[in-house]
């Protein structure tokens, strides 16, 4: 036996051994309820029925008195215990509800609820249950005899007699106190044995003889019950409402609320009956019952056959309308979010889908920034996927979205991080619209239409973005977007989606992918874009490009993703990011297709070519062509640029001056570029280079070699003129010569040709290759005799020669051509013509003056004088022409010559040979004779070498007049031998003293008297004259 | 000779004189502004000296006497050689210059001779003897006014110079045929001089020739 048993047992002995002091409260029975089952139920009998025992002999042995009725009361209460355990204890015992009801459908305010069960108690069963008799006792016989109203069954004997004896207190003791109690437990003692109209009897009798009782409640619900059961439901109704009537602090109250409810429903009066619900859920309420806190089973489940019971009312009152006019003309409750959600799951239950749906939506529409509200969104949803809505589903989704975006009012009132059903729901939402939408423009049938669902599911999309731009999904939905939009072919929205997509989320599977279809839209926009926008674009197109190399450097198509950047960087002129990307690529990837490792060298190449970095280029170009097969018909073009490069370096050194360098550069090319077209060029330019350095020897090599090699090239005349000039300027003169006597021949140009002829002509007479300078300068003078005065030149140069080598016949035929050219020149004939004629025909006087002096006088004297006069004529002659020639210097030697030949002819008189056999008188007279026949000959001479003399004044001095100022100074010394006196050397480093001739002497002042002035030095002895002085 | 022509050549003498006597008396001492310190010193009516302030070494003075010893015997290109060594020792002197320049000419290397005459002459610009010297070489090349303006130079500085006198008188004579600058000169030489025949015969022919008589 256990410790609670045992004090039990103790406190019934003191019961019975105090004689009632204490009667058995009302709790007492139902707090026996709560002891464990005990497995000794006879131990328990026995205690009962030694307890009976006990009062019976108190009964029988004890003579009546006040405390008799007592001990009655409890001997009978225990006859009752004895057989059908514990009386009614003014406790209500729920009942039961079914475990499966319609409940488990509802959405919590916690979350949505699953989709419907499957029908479990139907509104009958619920309201046959519901409404049913509420058991007051803790065990009831198998058949409840309130229901079965009186049905026979068989009765103890025990509770006879409690029957009898409380009877018997009754009308033994009238006055006894507690008379009330009595009858209580005989009512519940009619009950027990199934005599509900009996114990309606006695219980109608407490009601009327005991307004006060403390069993009036319980006496008054179980009347309402007795009522209700037999469908007196207006019988019933005054049993509950005068339990409503005490107020609400009867045990009782709720549950009359509660069944008055039904009577009024039995009635169909659903809206009385729902004022009974909504009054006892107020009740409930005012009490601090919270609708979302968790109760007791028994409790839930009488709340929950409430909120059945109200949606069966509003259900039944018409629809979904009803309950918003209910609360709209009762006022709101707190609660109501409950009953809507009732409501709907019982419309939901039914598969009344719509009606379902629109309860909630309902309550969402007037309680937007209620808590459930979005619950009931998500509901919504659910229900109409339930029925199979499609439409609908997307329509509720729409306006779920709408309503809990993250930038909607809702979450003003809300934290999002204490909803996150709600977020997840609105994330699945956003991502089922997109979806839809998305898969809806991807239907073939619903071209009309994809405008629309284009920009539907972008709205979507972005939306999800909007509101989740960093979660888990987000790079998917992202993507899925930027998909949309390539689809739709918004390549540059595309682009942008998928480089968000690729670049601004955590690493994720599809950033490679995503990257790469960026690159992809990129250039789809390209190909539509037009005008400006086309740079703008292939910017992009490049940016991404990069981007996506640089960041997924892995990607199969990297590589060429970033040849084809560095391609669109070099159209653009970005250059040093061209050679950037494409050494990158060269770099990078080395395995890589040859095509684009050959055409990222080209776009190093190039720019650097653009760049002005030659030997880069160079070295890409050779790395072209490497790559270019040698059947390639780009390879001649790879060549010629590989040429061009190598000669943009020998071009910049030549800028620089640093011709030994650009000379290496222009000869590198025939060694890498030997087919190349500029090849020929660059030797040339290396041997102008060459040159430059005045190497003669390797620029004339090369030259040489080039005009060898090059044998039509264009330049092959100016080598010629080069390698003329290199042979010049290295002493080769005589080879510098002759290449001029190429270029003669060679040239189309008369004009060089002759120029040319004549330079070869100047360089053989340098090189002192006279026969040679002899042929050229008449081959010269034979096919240019214009211009006349180069002619002239030539020909006083052969004549020169001519002279040098005293081939006289040719120095003279030559001197007479000069002459006869400038004769017949007419309007050509110029002063240079004329002076070298006039020097020519002065020469060929001169030979006319030398015949003449030649000539002696001799015997027979008659003769030889006429000979000498012939030849003196003809001197005269030829010396007088040359006056015409108006050349000072030729004038002044042929008035010299003239002169001369009167000197001679007179000094030829003097000196002739004397007849022989002259007597001295006769030799006398012919030496008189002879001298004035000389006389006027030395006169004429004189004249006439001073009139060569007076051309001093006119400014003429030549070496002719000083000839004839030296034979004037022989034939009149008197007046023309006059020469000037030198002071003579000094005689002393540091000082000099001059003394005048006339000075005194030195020691003689001034003024004195010089006794002998002869002594002085003559002035005409200078160096004697001069008075030195030595030292100090 | 009239007297006439005396009365005349007195006159011409006194001129010169007074010329003389203007120039001492304004420029007893002028120092040259030169890098050498070179002086002329005007003694009237009898000469110039010509000092030039340099340090001269005892081997310089030797060799430069030894040099003028074989120009004077006529060892012309061994004198050259040992004056120019001397020249290269002091090359803030005139002297060794224009001693070159002589024998240069004497050597009829005008060429030479102008170029050592220039040099002297850039040591010491009033130099008459230089002036003089070089007066002749341009004359020779036929250069008549460079050759006059040197002779008319050394007679600034001392109008007596009877050297630059007589070459001028010839030079306007026979090269320029400036008859009266010549009678001018001519005149001017005899007063320098106590007699010179030769020269009184060019000037009684100047005289004649241009119809004057003396």
């Amino acid at each position: 036996m256990s410790w609670r048993n045992y004090a039990i047992g103790l406190s019934c002995a003191a019961l019975a051994a105090c004689g009632g002091t204490t009667t058995t409260e009302r709790g007492t029975l139902a707090q026996l309820e709560q002891v464990p089952a005990d497995v000794e139920e006879i131990y328990v009998a026995d205690s009962l029925e030694r307890a009976a025992q006990s009062y019976r002999r108190y009964l029988e042995e004890t003579p009546r008195s006040a405390r008799t009725p007592e001990a009655m009361r409890r001997l009978a209460d225990l006859q009752i215990e004895q057989a059908y355990g514990v009386i009614g204890s003014g406790e209500i015992v729920e009942m039961a509800a079914p475990e499966v009801t319609s409940q488990a459908r509802r959405i919590e305010a916690n979350g949505p609820s699953a989709s419907p069960a499957a029908p479990g108690e139907s509104d009958e069963e619920f309201e046959a249950r519901a409404s049913q008799r509420e058991q007051l006792l803790a065990d009831t016989s198998p058949t409840d005899p309130l229901l079965m109203g009186g049905a026979e069954v068989a009765v103890p004997t025990g509770p006879r007699e409690a029957i009898k004896t409380y009877w018997e207190i009754l009308e033994a003791y009238p006055n006894y106190e507690r008379n009330d109690q009595v009858l209580y437990q005989l009512s519940r003692a009619y009950d027990e044995i199934g005599d509900p109209d009996k114990a309606m009897e006695v219980m109608d009798r407490v009601v009327a003889e005991y307004p006060y009782s403390r069993y009036l409640d319980e006496v008054h619900f179980r009347r309402g019950e007795y009522h209700f059961v037999r469908r007196s439901y207006l019988d019933a109704e005054n049993a509950y409402g005068a339990i409503i009537r005490m107020g609400s602090t009867s045990n009782y109250y709720e549950l009359a609320r509660y069944k008055l409810g039904w009577a009024l429903y039995k009635q169909e009066m659903y809206e009385e009956a729902l004022h009974q619900y909504i009054a006892m859920l107020d009740h409930r309420l005012s009490i601090g019952y919270d609708f979302d806190a968790e109760y007791e089973e028994d409790d839930e489940h009488r709340l929950a056959d409430t909120f059945r019971v109200i949606s069966l009312s509003f259900s039944n009152l018409g629809g979904p309308d009803v309950l918003d006019e209910y609360f709209s003309q009762y006022g709101h409750r707190s609660y109501a979010d409950k009953i809507y959600d009732n409501l709907g799951e019982f419309y939901f239950a039914k598969l009344r889908f719509e009606d379902a749906a629109s309860v909630y939506k309902s309550f969402v529409r007037l309680n937007p920034y209620h808590k459930v509200s979005p619950y009931f969104g998500m509901r919504v949803v659910e229900i109409y996927g339930e029925a199979n809505f499609p439409q609908l589903v997307v329509e509720a989704k729409k306006d779920f979205a709408s309503r809990y975006a993250l930038d909607a009012e809702y979450w003003n009132f809300f934290d999002t991080e204490d909803s996150p059903e709600v977020i997840g729901f609105l994330k699945q939402n956003l991502t089922d619209l997109a979806g839809h939408y998305h898969a809806l423009y991807q239907e073939e049938a619903l071209f009309d239409e994809q405008p629309t669902n284009f920009a539907e599911a972008q709205r979507w999309y972005r939306q999800f973005l909007g509101s989740f731009p960093q979660d888990a999904e987000s790079p998917d939905i992202n993507y899925q977007l930027a998909n949309l939009l390539l689809e739709n072919e918004d390549f540059g929205e595309a682009a942008v989606e998928y480089e968000r997509t690729a670049y601004d989320y955590d690493a994720h599977e599809q950033a490679p992918e995503a990257g790469y279809a960026a690159v992809y839209a990129h250039r789809e926009d390209l190909k539509q874009a037009t005008g400006a926008r086309q740079l703008e674009v292939k910017k992009l197109t490049v940016d991404s490009s990069l981007r996506f190399a640089e960041t997924f450097q892995d990607h199969e198509q990297a590589p060429k993703v970033l040849g084809a950047a560095a391609d669109d960087l070099y159209e653009m002129k970005d250059l040093p990011l061209a050679i950037e990307s494409a050494r990158k690529l060269i770099a990078r990837y080395p395995g890589a297709d040859e095509s684009l490792t050959r055409a990222a060298w080209v776009v190093v190449a190039n720019s650097s070519i653009d760049l002005a970095e030659y030997p880069d280029a160079e070295h890409a170009y050779t790395n072209v062509l490497a790559l270019t097969p040698e059947d390639d018909e780009k390879r001649p073009a790879v060549i010629d640029s590989l040429a061009a490069a190598i000669y943009k370096q020998g071009d910049q050194a030549n800028l620089l001056e640093n011709f030994s360098e650009a000379a290496r550069h222009f000869l590198r090319i025939k060694e890498l570029a030997p087919t190349s077209t500029i090849r020929s060029g660059a030797e040339y330019d290396a041997a102008m280079a060459l040159m430059k350095l005045e190497d003669w020897e390797r620029s004339s090599d090369v030259l040489e070699e080039f005009r060898q090699s090059h044998p039509e090239h264009e330049l092959g005349a100016e080598a010629t003129k080069q390698l003329a000039h290199i042979y010049r300027e290295d002493g080769q003169t005589e080879r510098s010569a002759a290449e001029h006597e190429r270029i003669a021949a060679e040239a189309t140009d008369p004009e060089l040709s002759r120029e040319a002829l004549l330079v070869a002509g100047d360089l053989y007479d340098e090189a002192g290759a006279l026969d040679e300078a002899v042929r050229v300068y008449e081959s010269y003078v034979a096919q240019y005799p214009r211009p006349l005065d180069i002619a002239m030149e030539t020909r006083n140069r052969l004549a020169e020669i001519f002279k040098a080598r005293s081939d006289y016949p040719r120095y003279h035929a030559q001197l007479s051509d000069i002459v006869d050219l400038d004769a017949e020149a007419g309007a050509d004939r110029s002063d240079r013509s004329r002076y070298l004629a006039g020097r020519a025909a002065l020469v060929l006087a001169k030979l006319s003056f030398e015949d003449f002096t030649r000539i002696r006088l001799t015997q027979p004297f008659e003769e030889s004088l006429a000979q000498k006069q012939q030849r003196m004529d003809v001197a005269l002659n030829a010396l007088e022409d040359l006056v015409d020639y108006q050349v000072a210097e030729v004038t002044a030697a042929a008035t010299y010559y003239i002169a001369e030949v009167y000197f001679d002819f007179s000094n030829a008189l003097l000196t002739s040979e004397r007849p022989a056999g002259l007597t001295e008188v006769e030799k006398l007279d012919y030496e008189m004779v002879l001298e004035e026949e000389a006389y006027p000959f030395e006169e004429q001479a004189i004249e006439v070498h001073e009139k060569n003399f007076e051309l001093l004044a006119g400014g003429v001095y030549n070496p002719w007049v000083e000839q004839s100022l030296d034979k004037l100074a022989v034939l009149m010394p008197g007046r023309y031998a006059k020469n000037e006196i030198s002071g003579g050397y000094l005689g002393s480093i540091d000082r000099y003293a001059y003394r005048m001739p006339i000075a005194p002497p030195v020691g003689v002042e001034p003024g004195d008297v010089i006794d002998d002035p002869e002594s002085v030095d003559e002035a005409a002895s200078p160096p004697a004259a001069a008075q030195v002085t030595d030292g100090e | 000779m009239n007297t006439h022509t005396l009365s005349r050549l007195s006159l011409v003498t006194v001129l010169a004189v007074t010329l003389v006597a203007c120039n001492a008396t304004t420029t007893s001492t002028v120092k040259q502004q030169r890098a050498t310190p070179a002086r002329i010193e005007i003694q009237e009516a009898v000469g110039f000296t010509i000092t030039e302030e340099a340090r001269v070494s005892g081997d310089a003075r030797v060799d430069y006497d030894r040099a003028l010893g074989l120009l004077e015997q006529g060892r012309l290109e061994e004198g050259v050689a040992v004056l120019e060594t001397v020249a290269g020792q002091v090359p803030g002197l005139s002297a060794p210059q224009i001693d070159l320049g002589v024998a240069y000419h004497r050597l009829e290397d005008l060429e030479a001779a102008e170029r050592h005459l220039v040099k002297a002459l850039e040591i010491n610009p009033r130099h008459p003897i230089a002036l003089n010297e070089l007066g002749i070489v341009y004359r020779k090349t036929a250069r008549f006014a460079e050759a006059r303006q040197n002779y008319e130079a050394a007679l600034a500085v001392y109008p007596g110079y009877h050297y630059a006198r007589r070459n001028l008188a010839i030079l306007c004579d026979l090269y320029l045929a400036d008859m009266d600058c010549a009678l001018e000169n001519y005149e001017a030489y005899m007063a320098t001089v106590h007699a010179d025949d030769e020269a009184s015969m060019w000037l009684r022919d100047l005289r004649y020739r241009m119809g004057t008589q003396e």
